[in-house]
Protein backbone atom coordinates (compact mmCIF):
# COMPACT_ATOMS: atom_id res chain seq x y z
CA UNK A 1 0.00 0.00 0.00
CA UNK A 2 1.28 3.45 -0.85
CA UNK A 3 0.79 5.23 2.46
CA UNK A 4 1.61 8.70 1.18
CA UNK A 5 -0.88 8.44 -1.67
CA UNK A 6 -3.52 7.02 0.67
CA UNK A 7 -3.02 9.90 3.11
CA UNK A 8 -3.37 12.40 0.28
CA UNK A 9 -6.55 10.81 -1.01
CA UNK A 10 -7.99 10.72 2.48
CA UNK A 11 -7.35 14.42 2.86
CA UNK A 12 -8.91 15.13 -0.53
CA UNK A 13 -11.95 13.12 0.40
CA UNK A 14 -12.19 14.93 3.72
CA UNK A 15 -12.33 18.16 1.75
CA UNK A 16 -15.28 16.84 -0.19
CA UNK A 17 -13.67 15.35 -3.30
CA UNK A 18 -15.90 12.30 -3.72
CA UNK A 19 -13.84 10.80 -6.54
CA UNK A 20 -10.95 10.36 -4.10
CA UNK A 21 -12.89 7.68 -2.25
CA UNK A 22 -12.85 5.33 -5.24
CA UNK A 23 -9.10 5.66 -5.66
CA UNK A 24 -8.58 5.33 -1.90
CA UNK A 25 -10.60 2.11 -1.77
CA UNK A 26 -8.43 0.68 -4.52
CA UNK A 27 -5.32 1.36 -2.48
CA UNK A 28 -6.54 0.23 0.95
CA UNK A 29 -8.72 -2.64 -0.25
CA UNK A 30 -6.45 -5.43 0.95
CA UNK A 31 -6.11 -3.89 4.42
CA UNK A 32 -9.87 -3.46 4.66
CA UNK A 33 -10.40 -7.04 3.50
CA UNK A 34 -8.05 -8.25 6.22
CA UNK A 35 -9.89 -6.12 8.77
CA UNK A 36 -13.22 -7.57 7.60
CA UNK A 37 -11.85 -11.11 7.84
CA UNK A 38 -10.97 -10.41 11.48
CA UNK A 39 -14.40 -8.99 12.22
CA UNK A 40 -16.02 -12.08 10.68
CA UNK A 41 -13.70 -14.69 12.21
CA UNK A 42 -16.46 -16.22 14.34
CA UNK A 43 -18.91 -16.77 11.50
CA UNK A 44 -20.09 -20.32 10.92
CA UNK A 45 -19.53 -21.77 7.47
CA UNK A 46 -23.20 -21.61 6.56
CA UNK A 47 -24.97 -18.32 5.86
CA UNK A 48 -21.85 -16.42 6.60
CA UNK A 49 -21.07 -12.93 5.48
CA UNK A 50 -17.93 -12.87 3.42
CA UNK A 51 -15.22 -10.27 3.93
CA UNK A 52 -15.61 -9.08 0.36
CA UNK A 53 -19.32 -8.42 0.91
CA UNK A 54 -18.60 -6.53 4.11
CA UNK A 55 -15.98 -4.36 2.42
CA UNK A 56 -18.46 -3.64 -0.37
CA UNK A 57 -21.09 -2.62 2.17
CA UNK A 58 -18.53 -0.45 3.90
CA UNK A 59 -17.81 1.25 0.59
CA UNK A 60 -21.50 1.96 0.08
CA UNK A 61 -21.75 3.34 3.61
CA UNK A 62 -18.75 5.58 3.05
CA UNK A 63 -20.27 6.79 -0.21
CA UNK A 64 -23.52 7.50 1.60
CA UNK A 65 -21.67 9.56 4.21
CA UNK A 66 -20.13 11.62 1.41
CA UNK A 67 -17.06 12.74 3.33
CA UNK A 68 -15.16 11.72 6.39
CA UNK A 69 -12.79 13.80 8.41
CA UNK A 70 -10.33 11.11 9.34
CA UNK A 71 -7.16 12.14 11.13
CA UNK A 72 -4.87 10.11 8.93
CA UNK A 73 -5.21 6.63 7.56
CA UNK A 74 -4.87 4.97 10.98
CA UNK A 75 -7.92 6.81 12.15
CA UNK A 76 -9.58 5.81 8.89
CA UNK A 77 -9.11 2.12 9.71
CA UNK A 78 -10.45 2.71 13.20
CA UNK A 79 -13.56 4.29 11.69
CA UNK A 80 -13.79 1.45 9.19
CA UNK A 81 -13.86 -1.12 12.02
CA UNK A 82 -16.58 0.88 13.76
CA UNK A 83 -18.67 1.11 10.58
CA UNK A 84 -18.28 -2.62 9.87
CA UNK A 85 -19.68 -3.32 13.33
CA UNK A 86 -22.59 -0.96 12.70
CA UNK A 87 -23.37 -2.70 9.40
CA UNK A 88 -23.38 -6.14 11.01
CA UNK A 89 -25.40 -4.95 13.99
CA UNK A 90 -27.96 -3.53 11.60
CA UNK A 91 -28.25 -6.96 9.95
CA UNK A 92 -28.58 -8.64 13.35
CA UNK A 93 -31.37 -6.29 14.38
CA UNK A 94 -33.29 -7.16 11.23
CA UNK A 95 -32.95 -10.87 11.97
CA UNK A 96 -33.78 -10.68 15.63
CA UNK A 97 -37.16 -9.94 17.10
CA UNK A 98 -35.39 -8.61 20.20
CA UNK A 99 -34.80 -4.93 19.80
CA UNK A 100 -32.34 -4.80 22.65
CA UNK A 101 -29.88 -7.28 23.97
CA UNK A 102 -30.66 -6.55 27.62
CA UNK A 103 -30.34 -9.56 29.86
CA UNK A 104 -27.83 -11.39 27.71
CA UNK A 105 -25.33 -13.17 29.90
CA UNK A 106 -21.96 -14.59 29.00
CA UNK A 107 -19.90 -16.94 31.10
CA UNK A 108 -16.44 -16.27 29.76
CA UNK A 109 -15.24 -13.22 27.90
CA UNK A 110 -11.87 -14.77 26.94
CA UNK A 111 -13.70 -17.60 25.17
CA UNK A 112 -15.80 -15.13 23.26
CA UNK A 113 -12.73 -13.10 22.36
CA UNK A 114 -10.99 -16.15 21.03
CA UNK A 115 -13.89 -17.54 19.04
CA UNK A 116 -15.25 -14.26 17.73
CA UNK A 117 -18.91 -13.58 17.09
CA UNK A 118 -21.14 -15.48 14.77
CA UNK A 119 -22.98 -12.46 13.45
CA UNK A 120 -25.72 -14.60 11.89
CA UNK A 121 -26.31 -17.12 14.64
CA UNK A 122 -25.92 -14.86 17.69
CA UNK A 123 -27.93 -11.73 16.95
CA UNK A 124 -28.91 -11.30 20.61
CA UNK A 125 -25.25 -11.29 21.61
CA UNK A 126 -24.46 -8.87 18.80
CA UNK A 127 -27.11 -6.47 20.00
CA UNK A 128 -26.13 -6.79 23.66
CA UNK A 129 -22.50 -6.10 22.80
CA UNK A 130 -23.41 -3.18 20.63
CA UNK A 131 -25.59 -1.66 23.34
CA UNK A 132 -22.75 -2.06 25.83
CA UNK A 133 -20.31 -0.48 23.38
CA UNK A 134 -22.68 2.43 22.79
CA UNK A 135 -22.60 3.14 26.55
CA UNK A 136 -18.83 2.86 26.59
CA UNK A 137 -18.53 5.22 23.64
CA UNK A 138 -20.40 7.83 25.65
CA UNK A 139 -18.22 7.35 28.71
CA UNK A 140 -14.87 6.67 27.12
CA UNK A 141 -14.58 6.84 23.31
CA UNK A 142 -10.95 5.71 23.28
CA UNK A 143 -11.73 2.47 25.07
CA UNK A 144 -14.64 1.84 22.71
CA UNK A 145 -12.30 2.31 19.72
CA UNK A 146 -9.83 -0.13 21.29
CA UNK A 147 -12.61 -2.69 21.75
CA UNK A 148 -13.59 -2.27 18.11
CA UNK A 149 -10.07 -3.02 17.00
CA UNK A 150 -9.11 -5.67 19.57
CA UNK A 151 -12.38 -7.50 19.94
CA UNK A 152 -14.29 -7.01 16.74
CA UNK A 153 -11.44 -6.73 14.25
CA UNK A 154 -9.12 -9.09 16.15
CA UNK A 155 -6.12 -6.79 15.84
CA UNK A 156 -3.12 -7.37 18.09
CA UNK A 157 -2.13 -4.98 20.88
CA UNK A 158 0.70 -3.72 18.71
CA UNK A 159 -1.46 -3.21 15.61
CA UNK A 160 -4.09 -1.43 17.68
CA UNK A 161 -1.45 0.79 19.24
CA UNK A 162 -0.10 1.68 15.82
CA UNK A 163 -3.55 2.36 14.41
CA UNK A 164 -4.50 4.65 17.28
CA UNK A 165 -1.06 6.21 17.68
CA UNK A 166 -0.71 5.01 21.27
CA UNK A 167 1.92 2.98 23.08
CA UNK A 168 1.31 -0.75 23.46
CA UNK A 169 1.38 -0.24 27.23
CA UNK A 170 -1.42 2.32 27.06
CA UNK A 171 -3.53 0.05 24.86
CA UNK A 172 -3.04 -2.86 27.28
CA UNK A 173 -4.18 -0.75 30.20
CA UNK A 174 -7.29 0.53 28.43
CA UNK A 175 -8.05 -2.94 27.07
CA UNK A 176 -7.94 -4.47 30.55
CA UNK A 177 -10.38 -1.91 31.94
CA UNK A 178 -12.62 -2.19 28.87
CA UNK A 179 -12.78 -5.97 29.25
CA UNK A 180 -13.96 -5.87 32.87
CA UNK A 181 -16.46 -3.18 31.93
CA UNK A 182 -17.80 -5.26 29.02
CA UNK A 183 -17.98 -8.39 31.15
CA UNK A 184 -19.97 -6.57 33.80
CA UNK A 185 -22.35 -5.24 31.16
CA UNK A 186 -22.92 -8.74 29.81
CA UNK A 187 -23.95 -10.28 33.09
CA UNK A 188 -27.62 -9.59 32.55
CA UNK A 189 -27.63 -6.88 35.20
CA UNK A 190 -28.11 -3.27 34.25
CA UNK B 1 -22.50 6.55 35.60
CA UNK B 2 -21.38 10.15 35.41
CA UNK B 3 -18.27 10.84 33.34
CA UNK B 4 -16.46 12.32 36.30
CA UNK B 5 -17.15 9.20 38.35
CA UNK B 6 -15.99 7.03 35.46
CA UNK B 7 -12.75 8.98 35.18
CA UNK B 8 -11.99 8.31 38.82
CA UNK B 9 -12.96 4.66 38.49
CA UNK B 10 -10.88 4.28 35.34
CA UNK B 11 -7.76 5.85 36.85
CA UNK B 12 -7.75 3.59 39.88
CA UNK B 13 -9.08 0.49 38.14
CA UNK B 14 -6.30 0.58 35.55
CA UNK B 15 -3.72 0.43 38.31
CA UNK B 16 -5.68 -2.07 40.40
CA UNK B 17 -5.94 -4.55 37.52
CA UNK B 18 -2.17 -4.66 37.30
CA UNK B 19 -1.93 -5.83 40.90
CA UNK B 20 -2.25 -9.37 42.17
CA UNK B 21 -5.93 -10.15 42.75
CA UNK B 22 -5.60 -10.20 46.52
CA UNK B 23 -4.36 -6.61 46.64
CA UNK B 24 -6.91 -4.99 44.38
CA UNK B 25 -9.77 -4.30 46.77
CA UNK B 26 -7.49 -2.69 49.36
CA UNK B 27 -5.87 -0.56 46.67
CA UNK B 28 -9.26 0.66 45.44
CA UNK B 29 -10.44 1.38 48.97
CA UNK B 30 -7.30 3.43 49.54
CA UNK B 31 -7.69 5.48 46.38
CA UNK B 32 -11.46 5.79 46.11
CA UNK B 33 -12.43 5.76 49.77
CA UNK B 34 -13.65 9.36 49.56
CA UNK B 35 -16.13 8.57 46.79
CA UNK B 36 -18.67 5.95 47.71
CA UNK B 37 -20.18 5.61 44.25
CA UNK B 38 -16.84 5.35 42.48
CA UNK B 39 -15.58 2.79 44.97
CA UNK B 40 -18.71 0.65 44.63
CA UNK B 41 -18.48 0.73 40.83
CA UNK B 42 -14.78 -0.08 40.86
CA UNK B 43 -15.20 -2.97 43.29
CA UNK B 44 -18.02 -4.43 41.21
CA UNK B 45 -15.94 -4.19 38.05
CA UNK B 46 -12.82 -5.62 39.61
CA UNK B 47 -14.91 -8.47 40.99
CA UNK B 48 -15.55 -9.63 37.41
CA UNK B 49 -11.91 -9.47 36.37
CA UNK B 50 -11.44 -13.24 36.35
CA UNK B 51 -14.46 -13.76 34.09
CA UNK B 52 -13.16 -11.02 31.85
CA UNK B 53 -9.82 -12.74 31.60
CA UNK B 54 -7.92 -10.00 33.41
CA UNK B 55 -6.18 -12.24 35.88
CA UNK B 56 -3.26 -10.08 36.81
CA UNK B 57 0.15 -11.27 37.88
CA UNK B 58 0.77 -13.36 40.92
CA UNK B 59 4.21 -13.74 42.43
CA UNK B 60 7.07 -13.51 39.98
CA UNK B 61 9.26 -11.11 41.90
CA UNK B 62 11.34 -8.75 39.89
CA UNK B 63 13.47 -5.75 40.63
CA UNK B 64 12.74 -2.68 38.58
CA UNK B 65 15.16 0.11 37.84
CA UNK B 66 15.05 3.50 36.29
CA UNK B 67 17.86 5.96 35.99
CA UNK B 68 18.02 9.47 34.74
CA UNK B 69 19.08 12.96 35.66
CA UNK B 70 16.43 14.62 37.78
CA UNK B 71 15.80 11.89 40.32
CA UNK B 72 17.44 12.80 43.60
CA UNK B 73 19.49 10.38 45.67
CA UNK B 74 17.96 9.17 48.87
CA UNK B 75 14.41 10.01 47.89
CA UNK B 76 11.87 7.41 48.89
CA UNK B 77 8.86 6.85 46.70
CA UNK B 78 6.10 4.99 48.47
CA UNK B 79 2.80 3.43 47.69
CA UNK B 80 1.86 -0.16 47.14
CA UNK B 81 5.48 -0.74 46.16
CA UNK B 82 8.62 0.65 47.77
CA UNK B 83 11.53 2.29 46.09
CA UNK B 84 14.62 4.36 46.74
CA UNK B 85 16.85 6.41 44.51
CA UNK B 86 20.49 5.44 44.90
CA UNK B 87 23.69 6.99 43.71
CA UNK B 88 25.73 5.41 40.91
CA UNK B 89 27.98 2.66 42.18
CA UNK B 90 25.95 1.87 45.29
CA UNK B 91 25.37 -1.72 46.16
CA UNK B 92 21.81 -2.81 46.06
CA UNK B 93 20.70 -5.86 47.88
CA UNK B 94 18.04 -7.17 45.60
CA UNK B 95 16.99 -9.71 48.16
CA UNK B 96 16.27 -6.97 50.67
CA UNK B 97 14.73 -4.73 48.08
CA UNK B 98 12.48 -7.52 46.92
CA UNK B 99 11.86 -9.14 50.27
CA UNK B 100 13.43 -12.36 49.18
CA UNK B 101 14.26 -15.04 51.71
CA UNK B 102 17.72 -15.23 50.28
CA UNK B 103 20.25 -12.56 51.17
CA UNK B 104 22.65 -13.23 48.37
CA UNK B 105 21.19 -11.40 45.40
CA UNK B 106 23.36 -8.31 45.52
CA UNK B 107 24.26 -6.26 42.50
CA UNK B 108 26.02 -2.99 41.94
CA UNK B 109 23.88 -0.17 40.70
CA UNK B 110 25.08 0.48 37.22
CA UNK B 111 25.62 -3.15 36.39
CA UNK B 112 23.71 -3.34 33.16
CA UNK B 113 21.55 -0.42 34.16
CA UNK B 114 21.84 3.32 33.52
CA UNK B 115 25.08 4.69 34.95
CA UNK B 116 24.93 8.40 34.23
CA UNK B 117 22.68 9.41 37.09
CA UNK B 118 21.09 8.17 40.28
CA UNK B 119 19.13 5.00 39.90
CA UNK B 120 15.70 4.24 41.19
CA UNK B 121 15.25 0.74 42.55
CA UNK B 122 11.98 -0.79 43.60
CA UNK B 123 10.71 -4.09 44.74
CA UNK B 124 7.85 -5.71 42.96
CA UNK B 125 5.65 -8.72 43.35
CA UNK B 126 3.87 -8.38 40.05
CA UNK B 127 4.66 -8.20 36.37
CA UNK B 128 7.61 -6.49 34.72
CA UNK B 129 5.21 -4.87 32.27
CA UNK B 130 3.17 -3.37 35.08
CA UNK B 131 6.24 -2.02 36.80
CA UNK B 132 7.87 -0.68 33.70
CA UNK B 133 4.67 1.15 32.85
CA UNK B 134 4.51 2.54 36.34
CA UNK B 135 8.16 3.56 36.28
CA UNK B 136 7.75 5.33 32.98
CA UNK B 137 4.88 7.35 34.38
CA UNK B 138 6.92 8.12 37.50
CA UNK B 139 9.88 9.20 35.39
CA UNK B 140 7.70 11.43 33.25
CA UNK B 141 6.07 13.04 36.26
CA UNK B 142 9.40 13.49 38.01
CA UNK B 143 11.05 15.02 34.99
CA UNK B 144 13.81 12.43 34.82
CA UNK B 145 14.93 13.81 31.53
CA UNK B 146 16.83 10.85 30.15
CA UNK B 147 15.19 8.10 32.15
CA UNK B 148 15.70 4.60 30.94
CA UNK B 149 13.53 2.03 32.67
CA UNK B 150 14.31 -1.64 32.88
CA UNK B 151 13.94 -4.61 35.20
CA UNK B 152 15.92 -7.61 36.28
CA UNK B 153 14.20 -10.84 37.13
CA UNK B 154 15.58 -13.14 39.76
Amino acid sequence: MDYAVAEGLLEDWGRGDRASLDRLMGIVYHELHRLAAGVLRGESTTNRTRPTSLVNELYLELQRQGRLEARGQKHFFSIAAFLMRQILVSHARKRNSLKRGAGYRIESLPELLEQGIDWHEQPDLVIALNDALAKLEELDPLKAAIVDMRFFADLSIEATAEALNLSAMTVKRHWAVARVWLYEQLQGVR
Amino acid sequence: MKKETWRRVDDSLGDALELPMGERAAFLALHLGDDEEALAQALRLVGGAAGAGVGGAEGGRVAVFAGGTGCSCGALYGGWWEGFVREPGASVNLAAACESDSGEDVIEVGEGIPQDGPTFCARSTASPERDLGWLERLANRGGWSDALCMYLGF
